[in-house]
């Protein structure tokens, strides 16, 4: 697995297009803004693109080969509690951090309606299902969360809280994501966008 | 009351009742109002109120309002333009239009209301 060291900043004054986009998806309140924070810790760069309703977290990551990409991490402004996302938040995604609330049941069942729009919109892009909120009650771990499973989803349990299993999760979408990007990304997505151009 | 001044009353009541208690929203529609609320549609005062009760709280910074009279003076329809900020999250750009008829003498209630977030 490569290693993506967590020392490095981003340069602030150059939004330039990052290598990576990643996008985090789950309903309001499940913690998506607290985890990305937890991760990034003070090395990050957030931006409000307002026009884009999102904040985005650039972050520069150095691999294990020390090749160095910036990645985008992309945050919703809460407009989930009310609407679908727009088409534009999942556009040239290459990977998906899903998140759900332990504590929540609901959270849980919703994923089904966030897993179909994101495949809407990013038929092949890796995802990583994730259950947040394990430090309330850690026997929670020894549950089974079918969702993973059944679509075949790398799955973690974290706590952004405490910071249980949080890197490790970011790491590993950057990992995927990389690796989505070098076979040739979301062919059905690059295939539209050429007939819409 | 110019119309220009009942848009203006009506929206800084709007936009502050729906943050203090959308529930007191209420007495604003009636059955024969519609709301388009990111293109769901709701019908009546009832169900209109139980939508806007169950997008929870937000808070409004309204930036422009226009006004034009309807098909005559007993209407009004406004535009709204401004940003709305969901629970501690970035605000994000939303664009609202209200058509408001006479109920009574300087009586009004919304007829139409059309909510929609704006994305780039």
């Amino acid at each position: 697995m490569a290693e993506v060291s967590r020392g490095s900043s981003a340069d602030t004054d150059d939004l330039g297009d990052p290598d990576l986009k990643v996008i985090l998806l789950g309903d309001s309140a499940v913690g998506k803004s607290k985890l990305v924070e937890r991760y990034l810790m003070d090395e990050y760069s957030p931006r409000q693109l307002s026009t884009f309703a999102l904040t985005l977290f650039r972050k520069n990551a150095v691999l294990e080969d020390g090749t160095r990409t910036t990645v985008d991490f992309w945050d919703t402004a809460g407009q989930e509690r009310f609407t679908s996302m727009h088409p534009s938040y999942y556009y040239r995604a290459h990977a998906c951090i899903m998140v759900f609330d332990v504590t929540r049941k609901a959270t849980y069942k919703n994923l089904v309606q966030w897993y179909g729009e994101l495949r809407q919109f990013c038929e092949s892009i890796p995802c990583i299902l994730v259950a947040n909120k394990i430090d309330v009650d850690y026997n929670v771990t020894k549950k089974c969360f079918k969702f993973a499973t059944q679509h075949n989803l790398p799955f973690f349990f974290v706590s952004a809280a405490d910071g249980a299993n949080v890197v490790q999760v970011f790491e590993e979408a950057i990992r995927l994501a990389i690796e989505h990007k070098r076979s040739g990304g979301d062919f059905v997505e690059d295939a539209l966008t050429l007939l819409d151009s | 009351m110019s119309a220009e001044e009942v848009a203006k009353a009506f929206a800084q009541h709007f936009y502050q009742t729906f943050t203090a208690n959308a529930q007191s929203l209420a007495p604003l529609y009636n059955d024969r109002s519609m709301l388009t609320f990111e293109g769901q549609a709701s019908v009546g005062a009832q169900a209109i109120i139980q939508k806007y009760v169950s997008i929870g709280k937000l808070a409004f910074d309204q930036n422009t309002l226009d006004v034009q009279p309807s098909v005559d003076a007993n209407a009004i329809c406004i535009h709204i333009t401004g940003k709305v900020k969901i629970d501690s999250n970035n605000p994000i750009h939303y664009t609202q239009f209200f058509q408001l008829v006479a109920s009574g003498p300087s009586q009004y209630y919304v007829h139409n209301d059309i909510f929609r977030l704006v994305y780039a």
